[in-house]
């Protein structure tokens, strides 16, 4: 394990041990550890398929708006599809997905700007099929959620799931060629590309891929809400994104993968929980969380490998 | 007289390259100092230590007979040492006055603001001094290379004048590669009409400029001295024969080991045509045949060989490979084919430094290497390790960066890359560039071996002399068209029935 993991598996361990040594009875309570894997399983969930889409060096800014949309559309697709509601979000999370890869690799369209744009499109589909109002889960679907609701002490299915894409990710990022060719593209495209790999593809399938997985993040976020929302998603941007880089994902690509971000998410989540959990004012806590967040940068990037920060 | 610098006993050391030994150089006032010797010498190393962007492991640098010590650029700067890059420093997107004070701006601050007529005089004075005729206003991007050329000089001497030295020295490193050849002779004499006050070392490939130019010749080979000769007695044989330091037998690029080409044609160009690149390229490249590449820049070759790795879309023509016609539209269709290419930019475009050697090795065929999705670790390394026994590239283990490997054998890394993917053509842009003479030795051999086992290659060298060494056949490109075919199979030409057709 290199220096810039060992360190952000430092900061959890430290944010863990002040937290519990400061209020052992709220924060050890099997209510917020319950809430804190719930938090931490959607934004590692969410994040999981940005890595890949950062490790290139660019970035998915629809994620926010994906999320919106496919609560809305999980839950639609569950009152009257029943269980093909999984099959037709998940699908519907990679076209889109691969819709921003497009507009990134065909328009040449640069992926703040496009997935800016289309973050937009999303969000607005969101209210237009939802009537701008929440829409609830009819009874007889709620069953349809067990796998994901279903309890093993603390531990949920959704948290398990988020494991269980961990696993998968992790040999996605380590062990295919599409894993090696991402980090290949973050380091030097132009030798990439000269080495004969299909560097476009590659980098639609990064997009496809945080596509699939802000749709199972919402797929999980359903399963706590109990109903689609087509505002949820704003506010889970940036926190998606600061899991990533606070993880140590450089945003020049290259550098970073699976493993930071769910350091990164274990770390935003921590900051977030913990700093209810002890009681500090309202007004101070985004003061705490920025300086945290920057001094987790600092920790955790591994700055030897990277030639500009930007 | 007193030298303005003296370079005493300088040595440097790159990891696995002895850059410099014990140099010895003097410049004189008045003075215009070539610098020549081939790549890899140790020109830019040893200006880069007088600059201060390397530090000398031993040696004395003496400046009006001071010893001074360099440790970084504004040192440099503040000594009067101004060096004006081969990439040139000027931002186009700026006025003249802006890019002569970049930097600078501090000293026309008055009351909290710039003052822009200050520095408008300022500019104004110093370019009639070093006898440029614009407006300070002109933005830069209007300007000839070669006036570019000159406001980085009134940029260095304004400098020099700041660091209160009235006899700065400027390193110029290759100023005549993208002058037209009027331009350089105004270049010229402007340096002449500037040695007055500056004294310069002039780095060049171009040994006849450096003739022409330059009042003392400095060779260096092989990062040491080799000869010093004034303006009367120097020429351009006698640069050349000190430069290259042996006579060119021929052995040097194993010609013994050369072999007849095979029959069959692996691949074949008809009338192919890039506008204002190339026009009516035709030839046919055989199996196990070496075929030379030559021409200046600018004339079509750099293109032509893109072409052939899908970066650059012919207007017409056609290209066949094994008797069936193909498209080449992007590099990965080019590989598809079987072709593949060794950029000039190694660090850059040749390999991923900070991925380690096995990731690299295997990088075009890792999606043969794997078991379901999963790519087989070990057979990676297995094939990495092979690579690395058969090129003997020296490293400790496949999984070690590029980025810590010599420049010699990061080329090797690039190499096997093509090896191990079996490639069929192989286009090779400076294969030897900025690699050590021992090194390129075994790139030699390596390219020998590969041409006997079949594989076809297109070279573009470094030196009309690698050119003529390696090839099988050599093409001549002038102005975008082939300006002759001469054959090396048989006997080697001589460099001067080359030049011909080149210029």
């Amino acid at each position: 394990m290199d220096k810039g993991k060992l360190l952000a598996l430092s900061v959890v361990a430290v944010l863990f041990a002040v937290l519990a040594f400061s209020s052992p009875q709220a924060f050890l309570s099997r209510y917020n550890i319950g809430t804190l894997l719930d938090y931490a399983a959607t934004y590692f969930i969410a994040a999981i398929g940005l890595t890949f889409v950062i490790m290139i060096g660019s970035i998915d800014l629809s994620v926010g708006g994906m999320l919106s949309l496919f609560t809305v559309v999980f839950v639609l697709a569950l009152n009257y599809f029943g269980f093909w509601a999984y099959f037709i979000t998940i699908g519907l999370g990679f076209l889109l997905g691969m819709a921003n890869g497009l507009v990134f690799t065909k328009l040449k369209i640069p992926s703040f700007i496009g997935t800016f744009g289309t973050s937009g499109v999303f969000a607005s589909l969101a209210l237009i099929v939802s009537g701008g109002r929440p829409i609830g889960l009819r009874p007889q679907a709620l069953s349809l959620l067990n796998p994901l609701t279903f309890e093993l002490g603390p531990i949920k299915g959704s948290h398990l799931l988020a494991f269980v894409l961990f696993g998968i990710f992790f040999l996605i990022q380590n062990s295919t060629p599409f894993g090696k060719y991402v980090a290949a593209i973050g380091h030097s495209e132009r030798a990439t590309l000269l080495s004969g790999i299909k560097v476009d593809r590659t980098k639609i399938f990064c997009f496809a891929l945080s596509g699939l997985s802000a749709a199972l993040a919402s797929i999980v976020l359903v399963s706590r809400m109990l109903s689609g929302d087509p505002t949820i998603g704003t506010p889970y941007q940036l926190q998606v994104i600061a899991a990533v880089v606070v993880g140590g994902t450089a945003l020049t690509g290259g550098v970073g993968g699976v493993f930071n971000t769910l350091l990164g998410t274990l770390i935003i989540t921590l900051v977030g929980n913990g700093l209810y959990v002890v009681g500090i004012d309202v007004y101070y806590q985004m003061i705490i969380t920025g300086i945290i967040t920057m001094v987790a940068v600092i920790l955790t990037l591994d700055r030897t490998k990277i030639k500009v920060v930007k | 007289m007193e030298p303005v610098l003296r370079m005493e006993n300088i040595s440097k050391t790159f990891p696995g390259v002895r850059a410099l030994e014990d140099v010895n150089i003097e410049v004189f006032p008045n003075e215009i100092v070539g610098l020549v010797g081939e790549n890899g010498a140790g020109k830019s190393t040893l200006v880069k230590i007088l600059a201060g962007v390397y530090r000398a492991d031993k040696g004395e640098i003496f400046l009006r007979g001071q010893k001074v010590g360099i440790k970084n650029p504004n040192d440099a700067r503040a000594l009067g040492i101004g060096m004006v890059f081969q990439e040139q420093a000027v931002l186009p997107n700026m006025r003249v006055y802006e890019n002569l004070f970049l930097g600078r701006e501090k000293f026309f601050v008055r009351r909290g603001t710039l003052d822009q007529k200050l520095m408008m005089q300022e500019a104004t004075k110093i370019l009639e001094e070093v006898g440029l005729e614009l407006s300070p206003q002109v933005y830069v991007h209007e300007l000839n290379f070669m006036e570019r050329q000159m406001v980085e000089i009134a940029r260095n001497i304004w400098l020099a004048r700041q660091a209160r030295v009235d006899y700065p020295i400027i390193i110029l490193d290759e100023p005549t590669t993208v002058l037209e050849e009027e331009e350089i002779e105004r270049l010229f004499n402007k340096l002449r009409e500037l040695k007055k006050r500056v004294s310069f070392i002039y780095i060049s490939h171009r040994l006849k400029e450096v003739v022409e130019l330059c009042d003392r010749v400095y060779v260096l080979k092989d990062g040491q001295n080799a000869g010093c000769f004034f303006h009367e007695e120097v020429s351009e044989e006698l640069l050349r024969s000190r430069m290259v330091g042996r006579e060119l037998h021929e052995e040097y690029y194993l010609a013994s080991k050369q072999r007849e080409p095979a029959e069959k044609v692996v691949l074949e160009l008809r009338n192919c045509t890039k506008r204002d690149a190339f026009y009516d390229i035709s030839f046919r490249l055989h199996q196990g045949e070496i075929l030379s590449l030559c021409g200046t820049v600018g004339s079509g070759k750099e293109e032509l060989c893109r072409a052939l790795y899908g970066e650059v879309k012919l207007d017409s023509g056609e290209i066949w490979m094994e008797r069936e016609r193909v498209n080449i539209n992007s590099p990965d269709q080019a590989f598809a084919l079987g072709i593949g290419y060794i950029s000039e930019d190694r660090r850059n475009e040749g390999l991923i430094l900070h991925l380690p050697i096995f990731e690299n090795i295997t990088l075009p065929i890792v999606h043969r290497l794997v078991w379901g999705f999963l790519v087989k670790r070990k057979e990676q390394f297995r094939l990495s390790q092979e690579m690395i026994n058969k090129l003997r590239i020296k490293a400790p283990s496949p999984s070690v960066l590029c980025f810590n490997l010599s420049g010699g054998n990061q080329q090797k890394v690039v190499i096997a890359k093509w090896l191990l993917s079996q490639v069929k053509v192989l286009i090779m842009s400076h294969p030897t560039r900025g690699v050590d003479v021992g090194a390129k030795h075994e790139i030699y051999a390596l390219i020998r071996e590969m041409a006997e086992n079949g594989m076809a290659m297109i070279v573009m060298g470094d030196s009309f002399e690698e050119d003529i060494g390696l090839a099988n056949r050599i093409i001549v490109m002038k102005d975008g068209r082939i300006s002759g075919v001469l054959d090396a199979t048989e006997s080697k030409p001589a460099p001067s029935d080359l030049i011909q057709y080149v210029v």
